[in-house]
């Protein structure tokens, strides 16, 4: 109960704190501490207790800082623990630690990234800027300024995103680059008309002019002093008023314009006046007793001297003192008052020594930062060659291995093809080693059968020989001895039959052996001969012999085909002479679908087909049928006449 | 860039032998397919022509087979003239 009462006041002591004197909040937050709230509030108390101790103690806030930093760890606060670094940062900053600033800034970041705390992420970005920015590395100062800027406008907040250009301003400003500091102020000009923020409206215009001024572009910074004052006066706000009329004097000065300048300063002098600003008082007084000096209005000269150089004394701005007695020590040598111009010139020494040595001394630390800064740029250029050159070294490394690559792949493609090329080399050979060895083959079969052949041959001329021989003895038998037995005659002449029959079938066969191939037209004259010669033996028979003219007579038979359907047909008309009796046989071959028919008819007296046993001549007639793969059909009734028909396929 | 350069030159050197021997394989093959053309005529002109023989030395079996049977009857036939003149003598 007691600590929920305590929280409740801490919540709204945080509200009000903005408020009061920093004393006093420090008291009442070591109040808030000793009730021993809860954890997270302990915590923040000490947060708070490091932020307000850093003008009054910084060893004091160092102290709460690590307390803060020492509770959220051990409790696991990462909030706490983050804002704890972020604060002992900011010590760190105060004192120009900036490297152990940077460490622990970025401890905090790491916590608030994971924590997604944007806001408090660009919040640290911009403190990291800023310890850049005072180190004189200014291109990470633009960096994590931009990067701060970047959440700032995500998350619309104008407010902190205009504060960071005017800071990234400066920046550039830092670094003389005064047209990129114009255009920032430009930048942000532009924003605060867009959200009709005229107080910072009018900051913008004044930044504005100074930039043009450096960039000794003086009708655009008069133009925008103008409007800075118009501005001001407008909104009545006297502050920026006193200023941009100290500024805008000061540049009227320097025209040489001093009756108007003089009036500004005065316009300028007064509105300080009325704002207690001591500082304003003090550099406005001394800068319109330069101005009376320079137009030898002494009277006034020296009331703005002693105004200018007492209020530099009570603010401790030792750079307006300096100027006063600079200006006193020529008033009184215009006076000629030796004395006077002595004690301020011995004060405007002494002073002027003490703020040398330092300004030596801050100057030193700066050229030293920029010599540091310079140096690192150095070594970072240096690493960077090193870099290049290592990026180079793979690359060529990377190009030497792409190139071994490739001609791996390329000799493995010739490999390849060699092998291909080898394969196919032998397989041409086997090819050819099968072609040629069926070629001999087939050549050898081919010899020993023409050399059969040709034995045959002389055989079958022998055996002609001999036959002739026997025919011819059996003819002197007969006329020679006179022989009057008929059995012995008939016996003769069927011997003389025989041998005769033997010698016609070999010439037969010879002629057909003699033809590789036979043409329809040889066939034909040789049926014609075999009919011609019945015709004439038998003149009560009649015989005819027709073939179809639309017959190619190029068709080509083989020596076996020819031989079979000569032999049928003289098988066949054979029969036709011995049995048929019949006035007229005929033959006729004609054409058919896909063969060629031959059909032998007589009109003799026929047969029962069904009751008659075939005898030796038609069974040789079918058998020669089938060896040439021919159909044959044989129709006869008796009285009627018998018609035998071969069918043969080409 | 020494080494690169030779790898290079390696990589064209053998490429142009890549071609060359692609271009003699295609050749060969033309070659190849010719000379079999060839072969195959000639295998075919052997074959027909142990075909001819085949159907010639058919036809001459067929005769000796005749001619065999005739003989033996022209022997038949002589052996029974002889008988019948031994037969008219006695």
């Amino acid at each position: 109960m007691n600590k929920r009462l305590l929280s409740t006041i801490f919540i709204i002591f945080s509200f009000c704190c903005f408020s009061q004197n920093p004393v006093k909040i420090i008291d009442s937050l070591k109040q808030v501490v000793d009730s021993k709230p809860k954890d997270s509030i302990t915590i923040k108390a000490y947060s708070d207790l490091c932020w307000y101790h850093r003008n009054v103690s910084i060893d004091s806030a160092f102290s709460y800082g690590n307390l803060a930093l020492k509770l959220s760890e051990k409790t696991k606060n990462k909030i706490g623990e983050a804002q704890a670094y972020n604060d002992i940062g900011i010590l760190h900053y105060d004192l120009a630690e900036y490297p152990k600033a940077i460490n622990v800034y970025q401890k905090s970041l790491k916590i608030r990234q994971r924590l997604n705390d944007s806001l408090g992420v660009a919040s640290l970005y911009n403190k990291m800027g800023l310890v850049y920015q005072n180190t004189f590395k200014m291109d990470s100062a633009i960096f994590y300024a931009t990067k701060a800027l970047h959440i700032y406008e995500a998350k619309n907040n104008i407010r902190y995103a205009i504060a960071l250009r005017n800071n990234i301003a400066n920046i550039h400003k830092g670094l003389k680059q005064y047209r990129k500091a114009l255009d920032a102020h430009l930048e942000i000009a532009k924003i605060n008309t867009e959200v009709k923020d005229d107080e910072a409206l009018v900051k913008s215009y004044n930044n504005i002019a100074n930039a043009y001024l450096f960039l000794k572009d003086t009708i655009n910074s008069i133009s925008y002093y103008r409007k800075g004052i118009e501005l001001a006066e407008k909104r009545s706000n006297r502050n920026e008023m006193a200023t941009l009329y100290n500024n805008y004097g000061s540049l009227l000065q320097s025209k040489n314009e001093i009756p108007e300048a003089i009036k500004f300063l005065n316009k300028s002098l007064k509105l300080r006046q009325e704002l207690n600003d001591n500082y304003g008082i003090s550099s406005t007084s001394l800068h319109l007793a330069g101005l009376y000096l320079d137009f030898g209005e002494l009277n006034k000269v020296e009331k703005h001297l002693r105004l200018g150089l007492k209020l530099s004394e009570e603010s401790g701005a030792n750079e307006l003192k300096i100027d006063a007695y600079d200006k006193f020590t020529t008033f009184y040598a215009i006076k000629k008052n030796t004395d006077s111009v002595i004690y301020y010139k011995e004060l405007f020494k002494a002073l002027k020594d003490t703020v040398f040595s330092k300004q030596v001394i801050k100057e030193v630390t700066e050229v030293q930062e920029k010599y540091n800064a310079s140096e690192r740029e150095k070594e970072i250029l240096s690493q960077r060659a090193d870099l290049a050159e290592k990026e180079l070294n793979i690359t060529r490394k990377n190009t030497q291995l792409t190139g071994l690559g490739v001609l791996a792949i390329v000799i493995s493609i010739l490999g390849y093809l060699l092998f291909n090329q080898q394969k196919l080399k032998n397989q041409q050979l086997k090819r050819e080693v099968e072609l040629k060895e069926a070629l001999v083959k087939i050549e050898t079969q081919n010899r020993l059968q023409e050399q059969r052949l040709r034995i045959s041959r002389d055989l079958h001329d022998n055996i002609g020989a001999q036959l002739t021989f026997i025919i011819s003895s059996i003819e002197n038998l007969q006329y020679g001895f006179k022989i009057t037995n008929d059995k012995l005659n008939n016996k003769l002449l069927t011997i003389s039959g025989f041998a005769r029959d033997t010698i016609y079938e070999l010439r037969d066969t010879i002629w057909a052996m003699n033809k590789s191939e036979i043409y329809l037209e040889d066939l034909q004259s040789r049926i014609s001969n075999f009919i011609d010669k019945a015709d004439i033996s038998l003149s009560l028979m009649k015989f005819e012999f027709h073939i179809d003219e639309s017959l190619s007579k190029d068709l080509v038979l083989t020596s076996v085909q020819g031989m079979n359907i000569y032999r049928i047909i003289q098988e066949a008309i054979n029969n036709a002479i011995k049995y048929s009796k019949a006035k007229t046989v005929s033959v006729n071959i004609f054409k058919t679908n896909q063969s060629f028919q031959i059909e032998i008819k007589d009109d003799g007296n026929g047969f029962d087909v069904s009751s008659q046993k075939e005898g030796n001549g038609l069974n040789n007639m079918r058998k020669r049928a089938t060896e040439i793969e021919a159909s044959i059909n044989i129709e006869s009734k008796i009285n009627m006449g018998t018609q035998l028909t071969i069918n043969i396929p080409y | 860039m020494f080494f690169n350069i030779i790898i290079f030159i390696l990589i064209f050197v053998v490429i142009v032998f890549i071609i060359k021997v692609y271009y003699e394989s295609e050749k060969n093959k033309e070659l190849s397919k010719k000379h079999y053309q060839k072969l195959n005529i000639v295998l075919k002109n052997e074959t027909s022509k142990s075909y001819v023989i085949s159907e010639k030395i058919a036809l001459l079996e067929s005769l000796h087979e005749s001619l065999f049977k005739r003989l033996f009857k022209i022997t038949q036939e002589v052996l029974l003239f002889q008988k019948l003149i031994f037969d008219s003598r006695s």
